[in-house]
């Protein structure tokens, strides 16, 4: 009877229920099996309510959506433009640092590909770029960024994993940085190769590009100069973000008005906090049957028997969160699969900052992989290209980005060694 | 039908503008807790943390909030049909299909929420007589309201969507 109940679950999940009712009956079919109370079910819930660092998340997504309106994008365009421009496969340098930086101070929420290829992908094909390796970088660039603070992401992976948000923040930089290097590099040698124009540098054009940008450049920064500082916690930064972009917004640059665009925002961006909170409710609940009822620990048994060492763990992880990756968002990602990770890793001693930022990486590439990717679906609706194209102009760079994971994975110290020098 | 779905295009509004007022009282409140505090703390105003004990609700009122806008922007999100979800078989399954899809999917989201008020309502009577008392003296039970609400809400919505689409499956066939 629950073996056949568990099996319309999955062919309803995969064709298309929404997660967190899929995971509620999860947990309520667990729950009766262990004969325990569905009550269960809402005292978890509710514990939303008592998470001040769940705070962090409706601030930050509500100060990312207020800078993806308006002209945030094109000042930050201009700005990498007036400072990358000049080298060799320059205005490819400049979508991916541009896009890596957009999606950081919008919270990683999936919308770089929508805000700024429309602006990036005309430009790269009109100096000459081809239309696959444009593609295929715009494409890409949507999934990088995530490690950089006020990443969504990261906040949320603390929360469930009970990790320092603060480490976290710290351990992401080089390997974010790492994540965007590559791809920058590829470019500059195609640049070379195709002996692309490259405009001279200009000083008054980048101190006016610096100007223009000056008063959402520092976001990220002030962020984590706040919590490094011991100034701010995590929640408070979202609420001082929230204020200060509000302020420049409205006021410095006069782009949005409090009366007419600020409702419409503040509804778009409850839409998306709620889609996210939703699960990771139904995914509390779902844990605590899981926990309950010792299920990581049978895993765990489980796996033991089949991987012995620290490296082997880490492959099979790695070829697992693709696999996850190309089927979830990364934020129910998260919430599903960290909380039966996060005790594996620990006994197979990975230390769970680490994990992660790894953790990041490879569901953000995740997101370019063929055949279910959902950035190849967002690239190929807003530029109208047919997804076989996709798969095929995304394919060097999904490439590259895997050669960036692996050395993200086994180089445990590229990740800790920020957090140790500040511990 | 219409006067349900009139019903719940201003249930929409109406959510629309206590979703704004929430997040306005959620921005203002964190930003005034923040802001009293390091006047305190780097400024050594005494009024200042006498401010923060004045205020020492709003803490976990805040808090309470973010629960309220996850109900309130997921019923809006059900409204629009853009829950997160894995889908494999949009790309699959003949165009035909999808109305027949869409009603199961909603039918079953229906009894999910319908079995959550009612879990929900159990948890709510266990807390009015063993619970405690949150901020400002209130029982712990006001609180937890939202919950069976939130459900309700989604529940609602997951009925008129599933009622919707089988009235479509039913005019296709005749006609």
């Amino acid at each position: 009877m629950i073996l056949i109940m568990v099996i319309i679950l999955i062919i309803l999940v995969i064709s298309g229920l929404p997660l967190f009712a899929g995971i509620l009956t999860a947990a309520m079919l667990g729950l009766y099996v262990s004969g325990v109370e569905f009550t269960a079910i809402p005292i978890e819930i509710f514990r939303l309510a008592n998470a001040p660092v769940l705070l962090a998340i409706p601030l930050f997504t509500f100060a990312g959506y207020l800078l993806s309106q308006g002209g945030t994008s094109t000042r930050l365009v201009r700005f990498s433009r007036s400072l990358f421009g000049w080298l060799p496969g320059g205005l490819g340098v400049v979508a991916l640092v541009s896009c890596a930086f957009f999606t950081a101070i919008t919270g990683a929420t999936g919308i770089t590909i929508i805000a700024l290829g429309g602006l990036l992908f005309p430009a790269l094909i009109s100096e000459k770029y081809e239309e696959n390796f444009s593609l295929g970088l715009i494409t890409t660039s949507g999934s990088l960024g995530l490690h950089f603070p006020p990443s969504l992401p990261i906040i949320l992976y603390g929360f469930v994993s009970e990790t320092s948000i603060e480490q976290l923040f710290m351990a992401g930089l080089l390997p974010g940085v790492l994540m965007v290097g590559i791809p920058c590099l590829f470019s500059v040698y195609m640049g070379r190769k195709w002996r692309l124009e490259q405009p001279p540098f200009s000083g008054r054009e980048f101190l006016a590009a610096l100007k223009g940008a000056a008063w959402e450049l520092p976001i990220p920064i002030l962020i984590l100069a706040g919590i490094y500082s011991g100034f701010c916690t995590a929640t408070e930064a979202a609420a001082l973000t929230v204020t200060y972009v509000l302020f420049v917004k409205t006021l410095i640059f006069r782009e949005l008005s409090l009366l007419r665009d600020l409702p419409v925002i503040m509804k778009e961006s409850m839409k998306m906090v709620g889609g996210i909170m939703i699960i990771l409710g139904a995914a509390l609940g779902f844990t605590n049957y899981l926990v309950d009822a010792f299920i990581p620990m049978k895993i765990l048994e489980l796996m033991e028997g089949l991987v012995a060492s620290k490296i082997g763990f880490l492959m099979v992880l790695n070829i697992f969160l693709i696999l996850v990756g190309c089927m979830m968002d990364i934020f129910s990602a998260i919430l599903v699969v960290v909380p039966l990770i996060v005790p594996l890793a620990a006994r197979f001693g990975i230390d769970p900052v680490h994990l992660g930022i790894v953790f990041l990486a490879n569901l953000g590439i995740g997101y370019n992989t063929p055949p279910v990717g959902l950035n190849l679906f967002i690239a190929s609706s807003r530029f109208e290209k047919p997804i076989m194209q996709l798969y095929k102009a995304t394919l060097p760079f999904l490439l590259l980005l895997l050669f960036a994971l692996l050395l993200i994975t086994y180089w445990p110290g590229l990740s800790l060694f920020l957090p140790n020098l500040l511990k | 039908m219409n006067a349900l779905k009139r019903f719940d295009d201003i249930l929409a509004r109406l959510e629309g503008w206590v979703i704004i007022l929430l997040l306005w009282l959620m921005v203002i409140l964190t930003f005034v807790q923040v802001a009293l505090r390091s006047l305190y703390t780097y400024g050594h105003f005494q009024w200042a943390n006498a401010m923060l004990g004045h205020i020492d609700w709003s803490g976990p009122f805040v808090r309470l909030l973010v629960l309220w806008l996850t109900f309130l922007g997921a019923s809006l999100l059900t409204k629009e049909g853009k829950h997160i979800k894995i889908d494999l078989l949009s790309t699959l399954l003949p165009k035909k299909w999808l109305p027949t899809r869409e009603l199961i999917l909603a039918s079953a989201c229906a009894l999910i929420s319908a079995i959550m008020v009612k879990v929900c309502i159990d948890y709510i009577r266990m807390e009015m007589e063993f619970g405690g008392t949150i901020f400002l003296n209130l029982p712990s039970w006001i609180s937890q309201l939202i919950l069976p609400a939130g459900f309700a809400l989604l529940l609602f919505r997951f009925l008129i969507r599933a009622i919707d689409e089988g009235i479509q499956i039913v005019r296709g066939i005749t006609s």
